[in-house]
């Protein structure tokens, strides 16, 4: 009797396990379409950012300069805003900072990396355009 | 009856504790934020640098 109880719990336990696993690959599988999809995305946004309604802000995600009507931009702005923070999580862990000091840390180099004409927004201030 | 004592007792005793913390005086820290990166080590700075750095090539779609 015991003994079958002590195996029906591990099935159980093995079950429960291998639910988890499951859902884990799950997510990895749904991660993967996603990441996939920024290509698109990025080109929409490089253009924006070309006609300077979307620009760089200093936290380290994309803003807009001007407000969008084009939901699909400001899907794709979003898009890629949420896997930045993704990035910025993963560097903050890495390197025992705060995730807002690794997007701060990304906007210094992307304000420098800026094509001319381009816009920025540092933390403290206004939309400036680059020179 | 005992029971009601104690539980009045711990009300009591809950509510005096939540009475103390209101009144510790909080101290707010408004960290601009700009200083969040720029308050970092010198040499964490360096290293987050660096890696913001292979961040930034090793995605090209999000930047």
């Amino acid at each position: 009797m015991s003994v079958s109880m002590f195996r029906n719990s591990i099935r159980a336990v093995l079950l429960a396990a291998s639910v988890v696993l499951g859902a884990a690959a799950a997510v990895t599988v749904a991660a993967t379409p996603a990441a996939a999809q920024t290509a698109g995305e990025k080109a929409a946004v490089d253009a924006a950012k070309a006609r300077g309604q979307v620009g760089e802000q200093g936290d380290g995600f994309l803003g807009f300069v001007t407000p969008s009507t084009d939901p699909m931009l400001a899907a794709a702005v979003a898009a890629i805003n949420a896997g930045r923070m993704q990035v910025y999580r993963e560097t903050a862990m890495r390197t025992g900072v705060t995730v807002e000091a690794a997007g701060q840390a990304t906007a210094q180099q992307l304000f420098m990396r800026l094509p001319p004409g381009q816009f920025f927004k540092p933390l403290m201030g206004d939309w400036s355009r680059k020179t | 009856m005992p029971s009601w004592s104690k539980l009045l007792c711990a009300t009591f005793l809950g509510a005096s504790a939540l009475g103390g913390a209101g009144c510790t005086p909080t101290v707010r820290v408004e960290v601009a934020p700009i200083n969040i990166y720029a308050r970092l080590d010198a040499d964490v700075r360096v290293r987050l640098d660096q890696e913001v750095q292979s961040l930034i090539m090793q995605n090209p779609n999000l930047f």
